[in-house]
């Protein structure tokens, strides 16, 4: 038996996901649609996995999560068997409703993305998970999309990280925009061009979710969408693990670019104390390391110590930081650390 | 638009160090209000003194640290409340000034400030000034007759319950008189009511968590119950225990100090099974009368090795599962 007591870990984070998650998915494209690019699924055509791995990378499709190719992920699953088929719009972060929002509105792309899935990889279930801990919805999640049933998915963050883990080596898990772009590619044989993207945060005036042109500048979402007041922090991905917006005008929308998050924060909130070691990242950590020890060996590069400390399991959730009443920027020296190293050891393999 | 450059997360918990210790020291109000009502305005007096005089030895040391006047750190506001808390209301102001101040120059400043101290500075003050003025710090006045500021040789003084059951003595209090505080012994540390119920609210701001004070304190009611004077059950004995000296004070407000306890769970669990058979243990065969603060200082000097056992029973985990993998 494996022991994974520190699955219980993390944090619950206040969601703050309304009014975006409940409104309409809004159409931010640069150009209209143009004929077919690519073969589409002909009427009548067996569904093999062949012929959607041969789709899907003839259309470009990218699994939002992690920006890997769907035609990659299926190649993984070829001659190999599998128990279920988990469309994931595990929204755990907060603002960020980029998944759940199009599941909804389009929810007949979506579950015939899933079923086209569902027949080539021969699944027996197959099924849309969604995030449990979302409160205080101006609208209703549906338990069922078609035939395919709605599962709520509860735990602290980091929920979709620990999903997909939990869930087992013989389910195969898939974005929901990714199976929304599929289902394009079979019908209209569309090559994607498009994104599903969030624009929140409490400096936005009219926080939605859009269908975005990849390579749209995030200015212009940020236009779009209206900014009411300066935001102190501009993040493109989410509130948690994005990147820091600089430069808005050459930061573009990527296809795994989920969200764009602007926030005021209070000049109180900024400011670094010390360590006065409440050791609550230690009791946050999903991982069960210890970042504050993690943390003091980063900055005093001792390497040997912190990869003892398990540096090498560290997945940059971030919420050692976030839970830091001392505001400390652990997860990021931790990152930059694990980063910084790798390359030094792959570099003396290399020499 | 200007942007700050912080690295992820976007967003931050709305907790911070210096609330966090603004908690404590909120819950510490309490029992000075209680003291104020069993011995007068002067316990107010000796608590501002002390708390004057632990925030200005914990600036100088900041100044000699190089960090600066740190004016969010209310850490020595803590240390100052324990201090004049743990003291008999008659003493002379000038021994609780000493306690505080030997805690934050000698024991805190020398290790690197707040969050960097191996002992609590409030536990080593208490140590250091029952060492140099034991007598004084052993016999307390009488409660519900409020002193005068400046104390004579005319105040009735008396011993408390802890000195009888070391010598061993039953002291001869009603359970109603223990539960009120209404008997001899340091001026904060007698009310239990009133700590039991600081202790709620630390925990649910999260300050204390609970398995600590329960493990302590489930350790001593274990020791109470097995070794006790032949006249008194073993319920009795429990009961004197906890609530005679200062240990549930010490349970509450100094065990689980951020800096000095273990970092992960079973850590801390382990460091309050051991600083409660210290305690006992000096209870029964120590000669110091606040056993619960020395019993404190030594478990301290444990808690790196109980981190160290942790960490490392951590990482043979994390190994076993990767081999398992």
């Amino acid at each position: 038996m494996k022991l994974k007591l520190w699955n219980t870990k993390g944090i619950i984070l206040e969601q703050k996901k309304e009014p975006a998650l409940s409104r309409d998915l809004q159409q931010f494209t640069s150009s209209q649609p143009t004929a077919p690019a690519i073969e589409p699924l002909a009427e009548g055509e067996e569904v093999t996995l062949d012929r959607l791995i041969r789709l899907s990378a003839d259309a470009a499709i990218i699994d939002e999560r992690d920006g890997v190719e769907l035609c990659e992920l299926l190649r993984q699953w070829k001659n190999k068997k599998l128990s279920r088929i988990v469309g994931d719009a595990i929204d755990d972060e907060p603002y960020v409703s980029s998944q759940t929002n199009p599941m909804m509105k389009h929810s007949a792309e979506a579950a015939y993305g899933l079923r086209l899935l569902k027949t080539a990889l021969k699944a027996e279930k197959a099924y849309f998970a969604v995030y449990r801990e979302m409160h205080f919805l101006n609208c209703r999640i549906p338990t069922k999309i078609e035939e395919f049933p709605v599962r709520k998915m509860g735990g602290k963050y980091p929920m979709e990280q620990r999903a997909v883990r939990r869930l087992g080596d013989d389910v195969f898990t898939v974005g929901v925009c990714a199976l929304i772009h599929l289902a394009r590619a079979a019908n209209q044989g569309t090559v994607q061009s498009t994104c599903f993207v969030t624009v929140a945060g409490n400096c936005i005036g009219n926080p939605c979710n859009l269908e975005v042109t990849i390579g749209t500048p995030v200015s212009h979402l940020l236009d779009r969408c209206g900014l009411i007041m300066d935001p102190t922090s501009l993040s493109i991905g989410s509130a948690m693990m994005g990147i820091l917006v600089v430069d808005q005008e050459n930061t573009l929308v990527r296809p795994n670019t989920r969200a764009v998050i602007a926030l005021k924060e209070a000049k109180k909130d900024l400011r670094h104390m010390d360590c006065i070691g409440c050791s609550r990242c230690v009791e946050v950590c999903p991982e069960g390391l210890n970042p504050m020890e993690l943390y003091r060996a980063s900055a005093a590069n001792r390497r040997q110590t912190a990869q003892i400390l398990g540096l090498d399991c560290c997945t940059g959730c971030a919420a050692c930081s976030y839970i830091c009443p001392s505001k400390l920027e652990l997860s990021d020296l931790i990152q930059n650390k694990q980063v910084k190293w790798k390359k030094e050891e792959e570099k003396s393999h290399e020499c | 638009m200007s942007v700050n450059e912080r690295p992820f997360p976007h967003i931050r918990s709305e907790e911070r160090s210096p609330l966090m210790m603004l908690d404590t020291a909120i819950a510490l109000i309490p029992p000075f209000f209680m003291a104020c009502f069993y011995y007068g305005v002067r316990s107010l007096a000796m608590g501002a003194m002390t708390i004057t005089a632990a925030i200005c030895a914990n600036w100088i040391s900041s100044l000699f640290n190089g960090r600066g006047i740190e004016w969010w750190d209310a850490s020595p506001v803590v240390t100052g409340m324990i201090v004049a808390l743990m003291m008999p209301a008659s003493i002379p102001f000038y021994i609780p000034v000493i306690a505080a101040v030997f805690g934050i120059l000698v024991v805190k400043f020398p290790f690197g400030g707040t969050g960097n101290n191996l002992f609590n500075p409030a536990a080593a003050g208490l140590a250091f000034v029952s060492v140099c003025f034991g007598d004084q710090l052993l016999s307390y006045p009488v409660p519900l007759e409020p002193l005068p500021m400046t104390v004579d040789e005319g105040i009735k003084l008396v011993q408390g319950p802890a000195s009888m059951l070391k010598m061993g003595a039953i002291p001869t209090i009603s359970v109603e008189q223990l539960a009120l505080g209404n008997f001899a012994g340091p001026m904060g540390t007698t009310n239990i009511l009133v700590i039991a119920a600081c202790l709620v609210y630390l925990l649910v701001r999260k300050n204390v968590k609970w398995y600590v004070p329960a493990a302590y304190l489930a350790t001593v009611s274990c020791f109470a119950a097995c070794i006790h004077h032949e006249n008194i059950t073993a319920g009795e004995s429990i009961v004197l225990e906890l609530v005679a000296g200062s240990l549930m004070f010490v349970a509450v407000y100094m065990l689980s100090e951020p800096v000095t306890l273990p970092k992960r769970p079973m850590a801390k669990v382990l460091y309050a099974v051991t600083a409660g058979i210290i305690t006992m243990l000096f209870r029964y065969y120590g000669v110091a009368i606040q056993s619960a603060v020395f019993a404190l200082l030594l478990t301290n000097a444990f808690s790196p090795l109980f981190d160290y056992m942790a960490e490392r029973a951590r990482v043979l985990e994390r190994r076993a599962i990767r081999e398992n993998e």
